[in-house]
């Protein structure tokens, strides 16, 4: 065997635990471990650190899941149509509000326009007669 | 290895429906169900995350009020675990990136006291169990992640990669990586004994 073989099989042990191998690397990873301990004890040797990642526990505080399945029923039952309602009543104010501007400024400047034309009309009419005493019955200014 | 660390055998479609119907309504009692069963597993993915275990209880409610909200996003073509994982990890991530902006936010530039109690640690049981716990924590944890989900949740290399959002030529490379160094930290502490 060369040293090659020997780090071929041991990438072929690691990719036939991580993904599997084709039937031709299989045969062939099977008749290098019939006759090569070495190798065969690399792979016992991954077997045991593996089986050791197993057997640690981490057993979380019992008490934990009661904690969390609580906070998840609270949230569960906070009434989601009420925040429905909230965030449309939100959305009408928002989109009714330069609508109401813009109507509002329109109406100001229409009450504008007839303040200035009544302020025009008075003017027109108070200025002849402000004038009639020096213009005269004749029409001309004596 | 603890009864509550066995992944269930591949979700029937059944199993799957059910759970994406309960998760589409909103349906407590099923959230409820799903946190007793998956418990073990969540604590232990967080925990092989992140390296420590004083935040897994915050990020474990996190994950399961983030499940509440966004139920209607499981497709139950896929299993519910890798759904939960990712939803998980991305908590983590977020919990991670918050915390080193509050340590560069530190006016004196103090960082706050590392947790030094190592929970791969306080997980082992037997002096070689406690020989792999160290070695497992001086593992990358992206290595030690995909060794997890590989070796013990089952989950493909596909579906490693969607939780990881990486390719799985990626996710393949941190799963040799992490063997490598086990097995190397393994031998390096027999051969200390």
């Amino acid at each position: 065997m060369h040293c090659d073989d020997h780090e071929r099989a041991r990438l072929l042990m690691d990719a036939a635990r991580v993904a599997g191998l084709r039937p031709e690397e299989q045969s062939w990873l099977d008749r290098h471990l019939a006759g090569c301990m070495e190798c065969e004890e690399f792979g016992q040797e991954t077997a045991r650190v593996l089986a050791g990642l197993n057997a640690l526990s981490f057993e979380p505080d019992p008490a934990m899941s009661g904690r969390v399945r609580r906070a998840v029923a609270l949230r569960a039952r906070r009434n989601p149509w009420r925040r429905v309602a909230w965030a449309a009543a939100a959305a009408v104010i928002l989109a009714a509000a330069p609508v109401y501007r813009n109507v509002t400024e329109r109406q100001q400047a229409r009450q504008d326009e007839l303040l200035m034309e009544r302020v025009g009309a008075r003017i027109a009419q108070a200025v002849p007669e402000a004038l009639a005493p020096l213009i005269g019955p004749g029409g001309v200014s004596q | 290895m603890p009864a509550a660390a066995m992944p269930f055998p591949d979700a029937t479609p059944t199993e799957t429906q059910r759970i994406a119907r309960g998760l589409r309504q909103k349906d407590a009692a099923l959230i409820g169900e799903l946190v007793e069963r998956y418990q073990y597993r969540l604590v232990r993915y967080l925990i092989y995350l992140t390296g420590r275990s004083d935040n897994v209880e915050d990020l474990v409610q996190e994950t399961w009020l983030r499940v509440l909200a966004r139920g209607n996003q499981y497709e139950e073509r896929s299993r519910f675990e890798a759904w939960l994982f990712s939803i998980a990890r991305n908590l983590a991530m977020d919990g991670g990136r918050r915390r080193q902006r509050e340590r560069l936010a530190e006016p004196d530039g103090r960082t706050p006291a590392p947790d030094t109690a190592s929970p791969f640690l306080a997980a082992a049981k037997g002096e070689d169990a406690v020989r792999l716990a160290a070695a497992l924590a001086r593992l990358e944890p992206a290595c030690r992640e995909a060794l997890l989900l590989r070796f013990q949740e089952d989950l493909s290399l596909q579906e490693i990669a969607g939780i990881v959002g990486a390719p799985v030529s990626t996710v393949s490379s941190r799963i040799y990586r992490g063997l490598a160094l086990l097995r190397s930290h393994w031998k390096g502490g027999s051969n200390a004994l």
